[in-house]
């Protein structure tokens, strides 16, 4: 922890930061849907920030529910991918055998699909809501996590300690609880770590061109595709939204870096 | 061991081209339908004569058919045209782009990876690693709208879409290379640092052979190897950020019109693009490890080793 204290002090205190902006921005810019017709793609002031829009909306605050979104997405999709990821690795590396091997080489075959196409497929199929994008996203985040709990477990299990478990004969929920949990945790938390960044990507990448989150709802995606097309006119419609997805991108990558230095020696 | 990679690539082809097909032929609307609501009589000869009257198995069994012959079938929106030749020409642009930004990242990536993998300077290496941080934390379509904006709108130096001319291909080529370059100097410079402290290094040193000399022939040659691994990996993520990048650059690649292609509901356009992209991936795939276990001979005949 003390070697990458720098690390983690500023990717933490930045990431808390934005949290408190999607939560209080509102408050401190104005109605994010509230339209001011006499200053539209106003540059920053002091009463705008960020800026206004086309339609003159207050860019400080509609970037604040923008991160609301685009955060909900990227948590809740590390959520799913870890709890499906974690009990497909656990359950491989402990039946081993044949089963561990269909198992992996139906990860193969994820890994060779072409994920941005079938989560676009899905997505549109599921109807782009929040929920679909996230279920779509989480089908191609959980076989990292799959293969990086297995690797631990497999390696766990030869362990003198829980050898000496099943010599004891203890029951494998049990050990699952007592001895696999507590010393996977850390490799789980990293996992969530780094699957929160490339599922804020592919959103922000998905709504950019226009295949993502539908209004009303808008990411940081969504606000800097509408920058895009004004781009001419008002770079800074375009340059905020951008400015948070690339802080908070760098922020959640130093973290993952910190914490797989810590947790997971062998890959850094 | 080919051969398993092989079976793995056509299982992975059969579930992508079942996926797509289940996934298109669910999604609600079909591919006729417009605002001016056709005739039935007219509807119903346009679905005969796609076969898309038939039950659904039917339809997925003469477009594997289909298939096996190479023939990905008429595009439904534009009348005139067979997918086999809008995606023929789309596959050239986007793989022309491709190449290019592969080439150009991998370069700079090495070469700025091993001077802060070799740099003894903290400073150096410090400032280098934040442009490695940033790079891979860069979304293509930040990037690439950064880029237009500033050497096109600005500046006007080089033009800011399609791909007219030579000079149209700067501004992709360079916003497509980011990846490339950010996956290939993180990897060069962690290796390049884990090389400096290994025995047959200090050795060579020990000999008093030139600093340059072991630099380049045994630290770097060896560093490059990891490099081939992630070679699947970045072509990958370059086909991701192909799909922003041909989206502000107007390029007419595969990525564009797939998202066309989507929004128009013309299926075979879609499926048709995305098996030639999974048959890239897949090919990209076993490329890698063909290329890698060629170079690192521990790994011959280990199949089971590049699981672990």
């Amino acid at each position: 922890m003390r070697k990458h204290f720098k690390k983690y002090a500023s990717s933490i205190s930045f990431l808390l930061l934005i949290l408190l902006l999607a939560m209080l921005g509102p408050i401190l810019g104005s109605d994010p849907n509230a339209i001011d017709p006499d200053l539209p793609t106003a540059g920053p002031s002091l009463l705008h920030w960020f800026g206004t829009d086309d339609l003159g909306r207050d860019l400080l605050s509609r970037t604040a529910v923008g991160a609301r979104i685009s955060l909900a997405i990227g948590l809740a999709t590390a959520v799913v991918a870890v709890i499906i990821g974690t009990a497909y690795g656990t359950a491989s590396a402990l039946l081993e055998g044949k089963v561990d091997n269909v198992m992996m080489r139906v990860i193969d075959v994820i890994y060779s699909l072409p994920a941005l196409m079938i989560v676009i497929l899905f997505s549109v199929f599921l109807g782009r809501s929040v929920w679909s994008l996230v279920l779509a996203l989480a089908l191609f985040s959980w076989p990292d996590t799959a293969r990086i709990i297995r690797g631990q477990l497999l390696s766990l299990k030869r362990e003198e300690f829980i050898e000496a478990y099943h010599s004891l004969g203890g029951d494998v929920f049990r050990l699952i609880r007592l001895h696999f949990i507590p010393n996977l945790l850390g490799l789980i938390i990293l996992t969530a770590t780094i699957t929160v960044p490339r599922a804020i990507l592919t959103e922000s990448t998905l709504s950019f061109v226009g295949l993502g989150v539908e209004p009303p709802l808008s990411s940081w995606g969504t606000l800097a595709s509408e920058g895009w097309q004004l781009v001419r006119v008002a770079p800074h419609m375009m340059f905020f939204p951008a400015l948070m997805i690339v802080a908070t991108m760098v922020a959640l990558n130093l973290l993952g870096d910190a914490l797989r230095d810590q947790f997971d020696p062998k890959s850094a | 061991m080919i051969l398993r990679q092989l079976l793995t690539g056509l299982i992975t082809l059969f579930v992508v081209i079942t996926l797509t097909f289940v996934l298109m032929r669910l999604l609600p609307g079909g591919p006729f339908d417009e605002e001016r609501v056709l005739p039935p009589e007219i509807k119903a000869n346009i679905e005969a004569k796609y076969h898309l009257d038939k039950p659904l198995l039917v339809q997925y069994g003469y477009y594997l058919r289909d298939i096996a012959q190479g023939d990905l079938g008429p595009s439904y929106k534009f009348k005139t045209r067979r997918v086999n030749d809008i995606v023929g020409e789309a596959t050239l642009v986007s793989f022309w782009i491709g190449f290019l930004a592969l080439i150009l990242g991998a370069f700079f990536g090495v070469v700025l990876g091993a001077m802060a993998g070799l740099t003894q300077n903290r400073s150096e290496d410090g400032a280098l690693l934040l442009l490695g941080v940033t790079s891979v934390s860069m979304p293509s379509f930040i990037f690439g709208g950064f880029l237009v904006l500033v050497f096109s709108l600005w500046l006007k130096w080089f033009p800011a879409a399609t791909l007219a001319s030579p000079l149209h291909y700067v501004l992709p080529v360079i916003t497509l290379a980011l990846v490339p370059f950010a996956y290939s100097f993180l990897l060069i410079r962690t290796s390049v640092r884990e090389m400096r402290t290994q025995p047959f290094v200090l050795i060579k040193k020990s000999f008093g052979l030139e600093e340059r000399h072991v630099n380049v022939r045994h630290i770097l040659r060896n560093s490059l190897l990891p490099l081939m691994s992630i070679i699947g990996p970045i072509a990958a993520a370059v086909m991701t950020g192909s799909f922003a990048v041909e989206y502000i650059f107007a390029v007419p690649g595969l990525g564009r019109h797939f998202i066309t292609a989507v929004s128009n509901r013309d299926y075979t356009v879609v499926m048709g693009i995305t098996i030639v992209y999974s048959v890239a991936l897949i090919a990209f795939n076993m490329l890698t490890d063909m290329i890698y276990s060629y170079l690192d001979p521990r790994l011959r005949n280990k199949g089971e080793m590049l699981d672990a």
